[in-house]
């Protein structure tokens, strides 16, 4: 590789990890719950070797009643070892993914795809770089983010093992740590592992030793999870998503409940209908519903990637016998598959290998295109446009839309709550959490509560017994310092005391009735009260000597 | 192949939405959709009269079309749509100040953002698979009366017919129809209630094709076991 071919690439890595650590710590503005319990366990784990509940090593993390891959958070421990708990340390780790992703992406096309033109790596590299799901993704501490990297390496090296037979041993065991990464990986390494050597069985069958050995150490590091498989932790998030079970279909079958085999139509129409959805036009380039899984005016691409995505379906097509063409599409058609037995319509999170697939097609379509306009002045002209449109009008849907309209997805008005707790650490509160089940976490991660406070409590609700097995032990029952999270209007004659909640919590004729003083408001983006303070007035109540 | 076409039509729900809304744009529509057959996938065949025909039919559908949902396809905010508008424009007056809180900057986002973020929404959402074949599930739109256009089980055949357009290429004057139908579309409102009726013919047109090859195929396989 020539000196200037290095050179671009570390620049685009630069402006790769620009865009994915430039304010990490304040956009997302907030902390979704799922962050906290990552960002927490892990620091858990450095102090004391057991997660919140007390369990030493886990498997699974239970979190809330479900339960979160563990590799996330165990790879987080050395960097929050490092450089504390916080929210840019727990977010790290998905951001530096994000950028390894851009260089597996050069390494895949340059190397393992074995395409001459180095061109073709260079702007995968750049569109994977700018595309707006790898910046979104790579900016929340997200497990996903984490397997699609790993499938990724895996993805090279299995490639490579092409070549190389020994780097399917290497690759067995990335894919397999892919499996501990997030709960989609689980279907789709299987799934890609299986299909992938079956398409390239004759190349493998020559080296059997190196294949059998690596089937077996796949599969041996399933064990654990394998020993899992009737629990809670392994199938409790699938039994909740899926349609696969009977009574799904008796609400939603309609017409086909009178019909022969209807069950099995219905699946057949539902799995049809989600798959094709993550290749539609209309959710991969414009705006969804604004959830937390996307960004407000903006989908996973930008509107003028459909233009080279159909250039380099259409090259794809053309080129399908080539191997590298092969390996692509043997990977952009599995990597929906976990994400359509689920109910949840475009789930992005499952999807993240679809959209590298996409991404790297989108690459070669735009080279297609280029190629085809002869004038460089023209070519530079069409580029700078367009790279100032996408990344203006990302930087407006992210850094001010997203960080307005998102943050109370991100809990940014209980966190400042949570602040004003630390501040006044001599004042009890109760906070209501019936919006945010979960608020207890986001404390003990922001006033950084030692953890044997919080195994304490969790060791006497029996959790560890069941760890596993029961997720319906109500573990949001707890208690951090001077904060308590139910509100129990009976304690309104208890002096020092604020109660605090959105206006659903409480009114102001709750307030008026319980004799209480407005202590502070917190705002929304908007700047109108989304959360209040109120101090008891226990003698007002006529409460007594209390 | 005029009698795959003719039963693709027949067989499909959209057909008899459009007849039962609409007669004269059903029977336009029928007639259409043998000439884009014919442009398609009957290259050999095509004259300079076809592609005049094929303009002159889409520039009447699209009138009619247009007529019907123009006005409400990228104009009218509804009620949701305008607080979330509104808020964004306050956003980024906020955050980017002066570049924002000038007379060019504004006049773009308050007089052709909306437009424009319509215009482009209503094309994507034409594009759809899901439309066609699943009445947009799963994700069906707000205040648009989804309904059943083909049968899901017609989608393997589309899917042949999109690969036989791949393997024979398409005409110049193909592609350029493809691009003015899809950008002709996003004028409507989605909630029109024939449906997007510009893609109408090309749709059926891809389904014949596929449903010849796949006969084609298993007659070749019939001959062959013989």
């Amino acid at each position: 590789m020539s000196k200037k071919i290095v050179f671009i690439l570390i620049l685009i890595l630069s402006i790769g990890g620009f865009l994915r650590f430039f304010n990490l710590e304040k956009i997302p503005l907030g902390l979704n719950t799922d962050e906290a319990s990552l960002g927490y366990n892990a620091y858990s784990i450095l102090l004391t070797g057991m997660d919140e509940y007390g369990k030493a090593f886990p498997i699974y993390f239970r979190s809330f009643g479900n339960f979160q891959s563990p590799l996330y958070t165990y790879l987080s421990v050395p960097i929050i070892s490092i450089f504390g708990l916080s929210v840019l340390t727990t977010r790290a780790l998905s951001a530096l993914s994000g950028v390894i992703i851009i260089l597996l992406s050069f390494l895949i096309v340059y190397k393992g795809f074995k395409i001459k033109a180095i061109e073709i790596s260079l702007t995968s590299a750049f569109v994977i770089a700018i595309s707006p799901w790898a910046i979104f993704f790579s900016r929340i501490a997200l497990e996903a983010n984490l397997g699609l990297m790993l499938i990724l390496l895996a993805f090279f090296l299995v490639i490579s093992s092409l070549e190389k037979p020994r780097m399917l041993v290497i690759s067995s065991l990335v894919l397999a740590l892919s499996t501990y990464a997030y709960h989609a990986e689980r279907i789709l390494a299987i799934l890609f592992f299986c299909s992938f050597l079956s398409l390239f069985i004759k190349s493998f069958i020559k080296n059997k030793k190196i294949l059998v050995f690596s089937l077996l150490l796949f599969f041996s590091l399933q064990i654990p999870q394998f020993l899992l498989f009737n629990t809670s932790a392994f199938n409790k998030r699938f039994n909740e998503v899926n349609y696969l079970k009977e009574e799904v279909f008796l609400n939603e079958g309609g017409e086909l409940k009178n019909i022969f085999l209807g069950k099995y139509i219905f699946i057949a129409e539902r799995f049809t209908s989600r798959y094709i959805s993550y290749f539609s036009p209309k959710n991969l380039f414009i705006d969804l519903n604004v959830n937390l899984s996307a960004m407000p005016n903006m989908s996973m691409f930008y509107s003028w990637m459909v233009i080279p995505l159909v250039a380099g379906l259409i090259k794809l097509f053309v080129v399908r016998s080539k191997t590298w063409a092969k390996t692509l599409l043997l990977l952009m058609f599995l990597s929906p598959i976990p994400a359509a037995i689920t109910r949840e319509p475009f789930y992005t999170f499952r999807t993240l290998p679809l959209f590298w697939c996409i991404s790297i097609t989108i690459a070669i379509g735009i080279l297609e295109i280029l190629r085809k306009i002869s004038s460089l002045y023209l070519k530079m002209t069409i580029i700078t446009i367009i790279l100032i449109v996408s990344l203006g009008s990302f930087y407006i849907s992210y850094f001010i839309f997203f960080k307005y309209e998102q943050n109370k997805g991100y809990n940014y008005q209980y966190i400042q709550l949570i602040k004003k707790t630390e501040q006044l650490r001599n004042v009890n509160f109760m906070v209501d959490s019936a919006r945010v089940p979960s608020l207890y976490i986001l404390a003990a991660f922001y006033n950084k509560i030692n953890p044997n406070l919080i195994q304490e409590q969790s060791r006497s609700r029996q959790i560890l017994k069941e760890y596993y097995t029961n997720s319906k032990i109500n573990d949001n029952d707890v208690e951090v310092e001077n904060v308590s999270f139910h509100l129990d209007w009976g304690s309104t004659c208890r002096t020092n005391l604020i109660i605090a909640g959105d206006f659903l919590a409480i009114s102001d004729d709750q307030a008026k009735d319980h004799h209480l003083s407005l202590a502070f408001e917190i705002n929304d983006s908007n700047g109108q009260a989304y959360l209040k303070g109120y101090s008891t007035n226990p003698f007002d109540k006529g409460c007594g000597n209390k | 192949m005029f009698i795959a076409l003719f039963l693709t039509i027949l067989t499909s729900f959209w057909f008899w939405r459009i007849i039962d809304n609409n007669f004269i744009l059903g029977i336009l529509l029928v007639i259409d959709s043998f000439l884009i057959y014919k442009m398609i996938f009957l290259r050999e065949e095509t004259t300079r009269g076809l592609h005049i025909s094929i303009l002159s039919f889409f520039i009447i559908i699209f009138l009619i079309q247009l007529k019907a949902g123009y006005y409400w396809g990228i104009w009218v905010f509804s009620p949701t749509e305008r607080i979330p508008f509104d808020n964004r424009h306050n956003y980024l007056s906020s955050d980017l100040g002066p570049l924002y809180q000038n007379k060019a900057s504004t006049f773009f986002y308050t007089k052709m953002t909306y437009q424009l973020t319509k215009y482009n929404q209503n094309i994507f959402y034409n594009l759809d698979p899901n439309l066609y074949f699943f009445a947009s599930h799963p994700l069906e739109r707000q205040n648009v009366d989804e309904f059943n256009k083909y049968s899901p089980f017609v989608l393997p055949l589309f899917l042949i017919g999109i690969i036989g357009i791949f393997k024979t290429g398409a005409h110049f004057f193909a592609i350029a129809y493809g691009l003015v139908i899809i950008f002709a579309s996003g004028f409507v409102q989605p909630n029109y209630i024939s449906g997007p009726v510009l893609f109408f013919p090309v749709i059926n047109s891809i389904i014949a094709k596929g449903l010849v090859v796949t006969f084609s195929f298993v007659k070749k396989r019939f001959k062959n076991s013989e």
